[in-house]
């Protein structure tokens, strides 16, 4: 290593000392004089720069950190609950858009109609040739009136249907047998259908309620339609 | 009890704040803004502390944070050189923790001094790095830090000497 390599080392590196720098300073007087010169040039600088630092930096630096730590977790637990909220409502509006009232009642209600008359299946093989005044007795309560036969019924009796009291009519037309439902205070925002087992059922809106038409699955399409008209010309509110 | 990441944070800040200040301040030459800076910096620090594995490259990481923390601020100011008001002339007077002339002289040089030079002076003078650290902290090659910081000592001397000449011509 020559006198100038050691120059350029120093005034790059004038902190790195290796082997072959240290082995040409103890041979070069002139370059250790420039060595000494650098080093105290350099100690000059540092002595210069190394301004004082403000008092409780460092704490002022945590304090600040702690500070938006804070607003962070704050910030972050109000998001939190943003999204739980948002989750809920989109939750709730789409429960609110599958299962709207009239849905859930007709749907509901349908369930409720094949399952009485099939926890009565009995009263479907009777037959009792029910007079239209005795009908009429039992449809009373309910301020309904049938002004004239809707066919040939083969029970009629009073029995309650979910929540309220009702009356259950076997009728026997087109040589089919029919189950009506009278349900004063279940009320269907529109028409509806359902099949379930070895029945289907119509829910018909009525002005008090509604009216179930239960059918076997397999009976003729047109036969609850024909029911529905009779009903539609017999019935009369009082 | 205080977790682990809380207390590696708190050991950090203790052991290179003030190291880091002193070289965040030759860069911007403002108290409060190099306080701010070095807040910043260390907010950095703090959401990427995850990422150090290495805790002796703990010192250089910081200094790589700040470096960036300092030119994002000179580049979002769109001026590297400070305005007036911000200038904490004290500094570069015998009233402000200075004492020696030599000091003073050698502080209101480094001032002058193009902030690629001081920058690579503060970090091998300061910090104590080669320039091999250096270039890896600046993302610049070793070559250039070296001519950098050969050009910052030479620029110093001339400055010094100019500085001195007129007051030994007026004797």
């Amino acid at each position: 290593m020559n006198c100038i390599d050691v120059h350029r080392k120093l005034t790059t590196e004038p902190n790195s000392r290796n082997a072959a720098i240290n082995a040409h300073l103890k041979e070069c007087s002139a370059c250790t004089k420039f060595a000494e010169s650098i080093g105290q040039f350099d100690h000059a600088i540092h002595k210069a720069a190394s301004i004082n630092v403000p008092d409780g930096l460092a704490e002022r630096i945590l304090l600040k950190q702690s500070f938006k730590q804070q607003h962070q977790l704050r910030t972050n637990r109000f998001k939190l609950y943003a999204v739980a909220a948002s989750v809920l409502l989109v939750f709730g509006i789409s429960l609110g858009l599958n299962y709207s009232p009239g849905q859930k009642d007709a749907l509901s209600l349908g369930d409720v109609a094949i399952n009485h008359v099939t926890n009565e299946i009995n009263h479907l093989h009777e037959n009792n040739n029910v007079q239209l005044a005795r009908l009429n007795r039992l449809l009373q309560p309910f301020n309904i009136k049938l002004k004239k036969p809707i066919g040939h019924v083969n029970y009629a009796g009073a029995c309650p249907i979910r929540h309220s009291r009702g009356v259950h009519i076997v009728l026997n037309t087109e040589n089919e047998t029919a189950t009506l439902l009278v349900m004063p205070g279940e009320y269907v925002a529109s028409r509806t259908s359902l099949i379930k087992g070895a029945f289907k059922t119509a829910i018909i809106p009525t002005k008090n309620g509604s009216i179930a038409i239960i059918t076997p699955k397999n009976s003729k399409a047109d036969l609850e339609q024909n029911i529905e008209n009779s009903l539609n010309q017999a019935i009369q509110y009082i | 009890m205080m977790d682990n990441k809380q207390q590696t944070f708190e050991n950090l800040v203790h052991a290179y704040s003030a190291e880091l200040y002193r070289f965040a301040f030759w860069q911007c030459k403002n108290k409060d803004l190099t306080e701010d800076l070095l807040q910043e910096c260390f907010a950095r620090a703090w959401k990427s502390l995850h990422k150090l594995k290495d805790e002796n490259a703990a010192r250089a990481w910081l200094y790589t944070i700040l470096k960036r923390e300092i030119a994002r601020h000179f580049r979002r100011n769109k001026t590297i050189d400070i305005s007036a008001e911000d200038f904490d002339t004290g500094l570069f007077t015998a009233q402000y923790d200075c004492t020696i002339s030599d000091d003073l002289n050698l502080r209101q040089a480094l001032d002058k001094l193009p902030i690629d030079y001081r920058e690579a002076l503060m970090l091998q003078v300061l910090g104590g790095y080669s320039c091999t650290e250096i270039a890896e902290i600046s993302g610049t090659k070793a070559g250039t830090i070296m001519t950098r910081v050969f050009r910052a000592r030479q620029k110093l001397r001339q400055l010094l000497t100019a500085k001195t000449k007129p007051s030994a011509n007026s004797q």
